[in-house]
């Protein structure tokens, strides 16, 4: 969902191994190979920053900008768009084994001699992540690379990602278990008499302290729809709606308070959407099943959207949208969410869950001992 | 500390100031329209020239301002469901919320009705999706005018609504940090510490905070938080960088847990000699180079010359916020103070003795000199 991003969007900044070690990346890494050699390339680039990392960090892990290099025959390399004051530290959240900085050079200078410095590269080189270069750098690169043959292959990490893994779905647990926790110090939080405001800081403290890298909050703050928050405020709104949304390790969770639906009516189209889910499903109709509950509540859902996959980053497609034909395939994980407004009343709820053959598996919260 | 209602009539002032100003500005320039754009990725040193002429931080990935000539302003905002919030906030001109799909289309749809001559359109973009700026060059049949210069060369020079944040800015980093000092114990870790006065500065007011936060007996450089449980004679180092209705200003701060060492001592004071001798000569018409050099030399002088480069420290200081990225004080970048300016100044650094250490504040450039904004300019302390 749309939410504020804050300026830090990555706070805690270890490598988990327990969830994440070496062994999960080699085996992504030998995946990627694969369907490189299927598609005939001889590398492939991927390129990721701050606000758009969804793709790099399923190749090299967390906190990184520049681009990882993935050929048939080598080791992986990372080259780090960051300055050289940070190397050391970055080298300490990946597996990747060479890490070297662009220096002053630039980017697009370093990837260049470091494809020259392959030991072998037979076949074009595909180019995941553009978008998320500057126009300046993006016309570097297409210079810098030019006696290579190159193609856009965001299509190739978008289709591995689009199903999760085991320890995917383990890290999007953990990443629930701590936006539960968050919503739950709101809701303490409230009933001890803060403000919607007061308690949606102390859901992101809850949120921080357990190891999130970042955190998204929304609430009905001094307004019956969902705010951010733009500073202190001393309305208490009831009933108080909390909706946070956590990445823990690249993977994204979102959760709402559970008296943010008193009544269950968001809650009964989110089971309507449940029931019409499962492989083959069409996005467009899961949708429609949450209208037929909703009734006159259906458009101010619909305009904040009913849910999407989601993964490494928190929106991704398919987007249960009316309309939307893309059909749902086993393993993706969804996002369901449904925020109704009747009178001045906003009610909230939402679930993950497991798209699988005849139906879904509702995910629950994984709390590891240090997040209790 | 500016209260809300103050703030927001200084905010709703300067917005029709900076509007007016930049209607002149198009109108000495040929130009119909700008066209100010923001990516949701707020980020400090990256410009939202879209925030600042609406004074919007908006939500959603796209959002732009078209600033005619001539007439209201008019937004498009993404997604729909941000336009109850962008009405009240802008409250000027019409507002289009749409999908962001949708956003481009939307934005020729606008211009269209006004029946701007899409040829004399500039844009400000800041850091611009790829599709955005091509999108935007389709749509206006070429590469726009530079609007990124105007906004930036308006934005540089603070007027009294980003100064009333930047203050209030500031003094909840001072407030934060001294908090800080205060609940910092051995057995916390750095996430732990990090996260508590990242959590109070919310407290306090502002709306995010950029902040680096680390402790190490021998810093490398400050990055962000780990599990590090902090030890007596660590040397804890804090960036702070509140935001508070989109400007953002940092304080930079050392402390040591346990009594700081008389060589500790003596080589902050280098830091902090380097940081006046900086100040000293800042006023209108300085060379930012000149001040690099100001604050180097002592360093220098002291045989720590290698460690006034990469990788041993990043910059000795910039702008932030989400208006203009003017100045820098890196040398090679060719800018020159001006009176109006706002910025961070920091000889933070490796020293090979003591490890990294932070030595930073905001100043703001008067007619006679640089002010610092800060109550105190930052020491060594020690919490015992």
């Amino acid at each position: 969902m749309y939410s504020m991003g804050p300026i830090t969007r990555r706070g805690y900044a270890v490598w988990d191994r327990g969830i994440f070690p070496i062994d999960e990346f080699t085996e992504r890494y030998a995946h990627v190979r694969s369907r490189m050699a299927a598609e005939g390339l001889g590398a492939i680039i991927v390129f990721g920053n701050m606000f758009d990392d969804a793709d790099l960090a399923y190749l090299a892990g967390g906190h990184l900008d520049g681009a990882v290099i993935v050929s048939a025959q080598d080791e992986p390399r990372f080259i780090s768009a960051g300055g050289s004051r940070e190397l050391y530290f970055h080298k300490t959240l990946t597996w990747i084994e060479r890490v070297d900085i662009a220096g002053p050079a630039g980017l697009a200078a370093a990837l260049a001699k470091a494809l020259q410095e392959l030991s072998a590269l037979d076949g074009p080189i595909g180019i995941v992540g553009r978008q998320s270069l500057s126009p300046k750098v993006n016309a570097q690169m297409s210079e810098a690379l030019s006696q290579w043959s190159v193609h856009d292959a965001d299509h190739l990490l978008a289709d591995i990602r689009a199903c999760a893994r085991e320890r995917e779905t383990l890290a999007v647990r953990v990443a629930l278990a701590i936006a539960t926790s968050a919503v739950e110090a709101g809701e303490t939080a409230f009933a001890a008499g803060a403000s919607n405001a007061e308690a949606l800081v102390e859901a992101e403290r809850a949120a921080r302290l357990r190891r999130a890298w970042d955190v998204r909050l929304l609430s009905n703050i001094d307004r019956p729809d969902l705010r951010p928050y733009e500073g202190a405020s001393a309305t208490r709104l009831s009933p108080f709606v909390l909706w946070v949304g956590v990445r823990y390790q690249g993977y994204w969770a979102e959760t709402v308070n559970a008296h943010a639906d008193p009544d269950g009516f968001a809650n009964r189209a989110l089971s309507a959407m449940e029931s019409a889910t499962g492989t083959g499903a069409v996005a467009g109709q899961v949708a429609e099943a949450a209208t037929r509950v909703l009734d006159d509540a259906s458009a101010y859902a619909l305009s904040y959207g009913l849910g999407s996959a989601i993964g490494q980053t928190p929106a991704e497609g398919p987007v249960l949208r009316l309309g939307n034909r893309e059909t749902l395939r086993a393993g993706q994980l969804l996002t369901l969410r449904v925020a109704a407004r009747r009178g001045d009343t906003l009610a909230m709820a939402a679930r993950t869950v497991r798209v699988q053959d005849g139906g879904c598996e509702r995910l629950e919260p994984f709390k590891p001992s240090w997040a209790v | 500390m500016g209260t809300l209602d103050h703030l927001q009539q200084l905010r709703e002032a300067a917005l029709e100031r900076r509007r007016d100003r930049l209607r002149a500005i198009l109108q000495e320039a040929g130009l119909e329209a700008l066209i100010a754009y923001g990516t949701g990725n707020h980020y400090l040193i990256g410009m939202n020239p879209a925030w600042y002429y609406s004074g919007l931080k908006q939500l959603g990935p796209h959002m732009a301002m078209i600033l005619p000539a001539e007439g209201e302003p008019f937004t498009v905002i993404t997604p729909q469901w941000e336009l109850a919030r962008a009405q009240e906030r802008i409250g000027v001109g019409a507002i289009v919320a749409c999908e962001p799909a949708d956003f481009l289309a939307e934005l020729g749809r606008a211009l269209d009705a006004r029946r701007i001559d899409r040829r004399r359109v500039a844009f400000a973009g800041g850091i611009p999706p790829r599709h955005i700026t091509e999108g935007v060059s389709q749509l206006l049949g070429g590469a726009p005018h530079d609007g990124d210069g105007i906004a930036s060369d308006m934005a540089r020079i603070r007027d009294d609504w980003s100064l009333a944040c930047t203050n209030k800015a500031i003094e909840i980093a001072e407030q934060s940090y001294d908090w800080m000092l205060e609940r910092a114990r051995p057995g916390m870790t750095e996430l732990e510490l990090g996260v508590e006065l990242d959590i109070q500065i919310r407290r306090l007011g502002a709306e995010d905070n950029f902040q680096l936060f680390s402790g190490a007996l021998h810093n490398r450089s400050v990055h962000r938080p780990t599990d590090r449980i902090l030890q007596k004679g660590d040397v804890i180092l804090a960036e702070i960088t509140p935001g508070v209705e989109g400007e953002f200003m940092q304080i930079c701060r050392t402390a040591v847990l346990g009594q700081a060492s008389e060589l500790q001592k003596e080589k902050f004071a280098l830091l902090d000699g380097a940081l006046k001798a900086g100040v000293a000569i800042a006023r209108p018409g300085t060379r930012v180079d000149d001040i690099v050099e100001a604050m180097n030399a002592p360093i220098n002088a002291a045989g720590y010359g290698q460690y006034t480069k990469p990788p041993y420290m990043r910059t000795r200081g910039h702008s932030m916020s989400l208006g203009s990225m003017d100045p820098e004080i890196a040398l090679g970048k060719g800018q020159v103070l001006m009176e109006g300016m706002a910025f961070v100044m920091h000889p933070n650094q490796y020293i090979p003795d003591t490890g990294y250490m932070l030595c930073g504040e905001p100043v703001f450039v008067e007619a006679d000199g640089a002010r610092p904004m800060t109550r105190r300019y930052g020491t060594l302390d020690s919490i015992v």
